[in-house]
């Protein structure tokens, strides 16, 4: 049976007018997002940043940054795997309890995360003093840097990588065993090289946050600067325009990275 | 050789299984869905636990109810497993499918592979691949693990029958070469029959009857084999039910001495290139059968049986009424 | 991008304001930036009180004095009063945004501590007298005192601390080691927090001792030992004294010590100069007086800072010297 021409017609129209109606919410989404961004490039002139990072020191935070997050990434990656994939496997028992444990962070303000850190890792705490014996303080230290970002960005890789690992197939690690592997070899071979798509990209979002992270900084560990810290406060020494050229220097440093994972992530995604 | 003798308790019903499969001998379980074969394969495989009794396997006990904590872990048994999804790695290559297994070694692997028609597929993507394809990489990849026994959990039974009658013929000559036994659990009979030296018969997780493929057919051991291996005639006379094959059940003529029974055909269905006619009989018998014959009757017209070789029960035995 | 944001400020001030001043006829705004630790002061006392008074409106943003000025200076705050606490966020201001301010009360600077630490006790006789001041550097010059304070280069709190233990040197024959060590030594930026961190980690007990505001500490609930006026950077008459501590921030700027004085001012672009001129009229009021005096600032006679001239009338009149 032919659907008359009428019908056809409009038919197909209207499928063209809500897909351009999509793509037009789309692009409003997109120029809202990169607004801030454009903003912060029409503001600077190429002088104001060359003088900014002239200054003495004004490297430094760069590397702590870096560092920090590097660090903090590689603790999040190692803490948060296995509890993603006992999560995507669903092996956990009272499995809302943790995932309300994990969300929960994520809900938190960050400020609120800083304070609450201080009851509980303070030097005074019992928590506290264990880590001085070892030479650790979590008030104002670079560890406390490390602590307070992997606080603020571990809900995003545990929750990405939890969806990454229960979009594998249980019965390709199930015929990975029969075919001898052990629990080890099996997430080696075949678990994490198809999680691997989804993995990168929560890895691109922790890192993103890790490197933006302020509001837990801003209480536990005001020194050493990381960039989010040295731009609020140079805003408030010197001004907007002396702060904004690192607000840059954050973005170039920390985009790559994101980036990268992004166009692997679905080159890899195509493979599969 | 296998030696298995345990249960496992499901929620529904305790599937249990008593057998002893020589080296190279091939065993099919038969019954419908949800009698438990699935679970069976399972328990041998070592993915899940026993509740009672233990497996062996040569002289290694691979699975034990008293200890399972020291049951010999899944993919340590060298007993395989293929099933309808062929659990085929996405990342990888065929090649590198058949290679994955800890042991395996390329050489062997490729020539393997070579035997099975798929040496032109060796650095395709299983994504590429046909149902047929796909299962015998897996049936490679499973080969390469030095294997004792194998399961099949009905491998081909989304494929189409001729498909995958031809895939069994490949599955028995490469369990000939490499010289292990096999368990099949399928609800198809033919296929049991085609593939097993011996055919059990499993219902609600109980095996009812084992033996040779034709043996379970013509003599079913009771009413209820008879109606799994595919009898379709249910003729009762007081305290007798006889059940009747439909391919035995060849008309003869009235004369031919008394022990007779008539029946009236009331339905008649092409089936292939014979008909399978639907009687009720007369007399002083009470049921219903059907006949396979190649050419139909009149409906209504009456046919004689004579019920001699057809197996005879107890009343209390009854499947149908 | 500045003048956009200067534009849309406006407008929105104008917007907000007009309709409102169209509906009841005469109540303004007054629109006020102020230092963080005022913050309390006006919105649950000064503020309210205010508004029962004149009818006019308030609406106060407190943050660090220093970045307050800064975001004045570039356009993105209008309010029509600024309350900084220390001359130098003032000074930012002038000549552009304001020519005079009038310095009105202080807050001296104290050190708070937390009741329940290990060295409570000690610290309890400081502050009641039965030991002698000195001691207190010397105990917080003890490896393991857990001293915190806000940050020299943003805060006047911040540049005050180092000051005074600079200024106890000399008054209080505290030796340089001690005063070095009191203020961290080499690890001095682990002592440094931001305003809300340092106040929850003292309240947390996980400080020992923080520089604070009297009225702060007072705020906060927390003990504290009292500083002779000489180094607490809240007695006027002592200025010529606080000038003689200096610090150089990183940024190789040279600060002198200054008055922690609190000073408030009319700027010019903030939308509705009436509700502003009303609110620094309450200010210096007796029923605003009472209130600070009773949060524990002391009390300074107004003093006009800056260009008379340029100064309203009335307030040339208020502060006229005696």
């Amino acid at each position: 049976m032919t659907i008359p021409p009428a019908t056809a017609l409009s038919r197909s129209s209207g499928i063209r007018a809500s897909t351009g109606v999509a793509l037009v919410g789309a692009l409003l989404v997109w120029v809202a997002l990169l607004g801030p961004l454009l903003a912060l490039l029409a503001h600077l002139t190429p002088r104001s940043v060359v003088s900014a990072l002239r200054q003495p020191g004004a490297f430094q935070p760069l590397e702590v940054s870096v560092l920090a997050s590097l660090i903090a990434l590689a603790v999040i990656l190692l803490l948060g795997t296995p509890l993603a994939y006992l999560m995507a496997r669903g092996r956990l028992p009272f499995p809302r309890l943790w995932e309300v444990g994990v969300i929960l962070p994520l809900l938190t303000p960050p400020l609120v995360i800083g304070l609450l850190l201080i009851f509980m890792v303070g030097p005074s705490t019992p928590i506290g003093a264990a880590l001085s014996r070892i030479d650790l303080t979590a008030s104002d230290t670079f560890f406390a840097l490390v602590l307070a970002e992997v606080y603020e960005a571990v809900p995003y890789y545990v929750l990405g990588a939890a969806a990454a690992f229960a979009s594998v197939d249980p019965q390709l690690e199930q015929a990975a065993g029969l075919l001898g592997d052990g629990h080890w070899r099996t997430f080696r071979r075949v678990t994490v090289p198809l999680a691997a798509p989804g993995l990168a990209t929560a890895l691109a979002v922790t890192w993103a946050r890790a490197m933006g992270a302020f509001g837990a900084v801003l209480i536990i560990a005001y020194h050493p600067f990381g960039l989010p810290m040295q731009i609020w406060v140079t805003l408030q020494e010197s001004g907007l325009s002396s702060a904004l050229p690192f607000a840059l220097v954050l973005l170039v440093v920390a985009l790559p990275l994101p980036v990268g994972a992004f166009i692997w992530s679905s080159h890899a995604r195509r493979r599969l | 050789m296998l030696a298995a003798d345990f249960e496992v308790a499901r929620r529904d019903f305790t599937v249990g299984l008593d057998i002893q499969v020589a080296p190279g001998e091939r065993v099919a379980v038969l019954g419908p869905s949800g009698a438990g074969k699935t679970t069976l394969l399972e328990a041998i495989a070592g993915l899940v636990p026993l509740t009672a009794g233990e497996i062996w396997l040569d002289q290694d006990r691979i699975s034990s109810a008293r200890s399972p904590r020291r049951d010999t872990r899944m993919g340590h048994r060298r007993v395989g497993l293929l099933r309808q999804n062929p659990g085929l790695f996405p990342h990888l290559t065929v090649l590198e499918n058949i290679c994955y297994p800890p042991g395996a070694l390329p050489v062997q692997a490729v020539a393997t592979a070579a035997r099975m028609g798929l040496s032109g597929l060796q650095h395709a993507r299983p994504q590429g691949l046909s149902g047929g394809e796909a299962q015998r990489v897996a049936l490679c990849r499973a080969l390469q693990t030095e294997l004792r026994l194998l399961c099949l959990d009905e491998p081909f039974s989304s494929l189409d029958r001729p498909l995958g009658r031809e895939l069994l013929g490949v599955v028995r000559e490469a369990l000939t070469d490499s010289g292990a036994a096999a368990v099949l659990v399928t609800h198809q009979l033919s296929d049991a029959q085609a593939f097993a030296d011996r055919v059990a018969i499993l219902h609600r997780g109980s095996v009812l009857q084992i033996g040779d493929p034709r043996e379970v057919v013509l003599r079913p051991k009771s009413a209820l084999v008879a109606s799994l291996v595919g009898y379709r005639g249910w003729l009762r006379r007081g305290d007798h039910v006889l059940a009747i094959h439909p391919d035995l059940a060849h008309p003869v003529g009235a004369e031919e001495g008394d022990g007779v029974i008539s029946g009236r055909v009331v339905g008649i269905v092409p089936d292939g290139a014979l008909v399978d006619v639907e009687l009720t009989a007369e007399g002083d018998w009470v049921g219903r059968w059907h006949a396979r014959l190649a050419e139909p009757p009149q409906l209504g017209s009456r046919l004689y049986f004579r019920p001699e070789t057809a197996p005879r029960f107890p009343g209390s035995e009854a499947v149908f009424d | 991008m500045s003048a956009i944001f200067l534009v849309t400020a406006s407008a929105l001030v104008s917007v907000s304001v007009a309709p409102a001043a169209a509906a009841t006829g005469s109540t303004g705004l007054a629109n006020l930036a102020s230092a963080g630790s005022l913050q309390l002061l006006l919105d649950r006392y000064l503020g309210p009180a205010f508004v029962r008074a004149s009818g006019d409106r308030y609406q106060n943003q407190s943050a660090g004095s220093q970045g307050l000025a800064q975001e004045i200076v570039a356009g993105e705050l209008s309010p029509n009063v600024f309350l900084p606490i220390g001359s130098a966020a003032m000074r930012l201001l002038e000549p552009r945004f304001t020519r005079w301010a009038v310095r009105f009360a202080a807050s001296p600077l104290v050190v708070a501590y937390y009741p329940r630490g290990p060295h409570a006790g000690r610290l309890k006789q400081i502050s009641q007298g039965k030991l002698p001041l000195k001691d207190l550097f010397t105990l917080m010059a003890r490896p393991g005192f857990k001293l915190g304070r806000t940050d020299p280069a943003l805060d006047p709190q911040g540049q005050g601390f180092v000051e005074m233990v600079h200024l106890a040197e000399r008054y209080l024959g505290v030796s340089p080691v001690t005063a070095n060590a009191d203020l961290g030594g080499a690890s001095a930026s682990s002592q440094i927090f931001s305003e809300t961190g340092l106040d929850a980690s003292l309240q947390a007990g996980q400080l020992d001792a923080a520089s604070a505001y009297l009225p702060q500490a007072v705020q906060l609930g927390m003990p504290y030992i009292s500083l002779p006026p000489k180094i607490n950077f809240g007695d006027p008459r002592d200025s010529p004294i606080y000038a003689r501590a200096t610090l150089t921030l990183a940024t190789g700027q040279v600060v002198h010590g200054s008055l922690l004085d609190l000073e408030v001012s009319e700027l010019r672009v903030g939308g509705d100069p009436g509700a502003g001129n009303a609110f620094i009229r309450f200010l210096l009021g007796s029923r605003a007086r009472g209130i600070l005096t009773r949060r524990g600032y002391t009390l300074l006679s107004p003093t006009l800072l800056g260009r008379r001239a340029a100064a309203p009338g009335w307030i040339r009149a208020l502060t006229q010297k005696r």
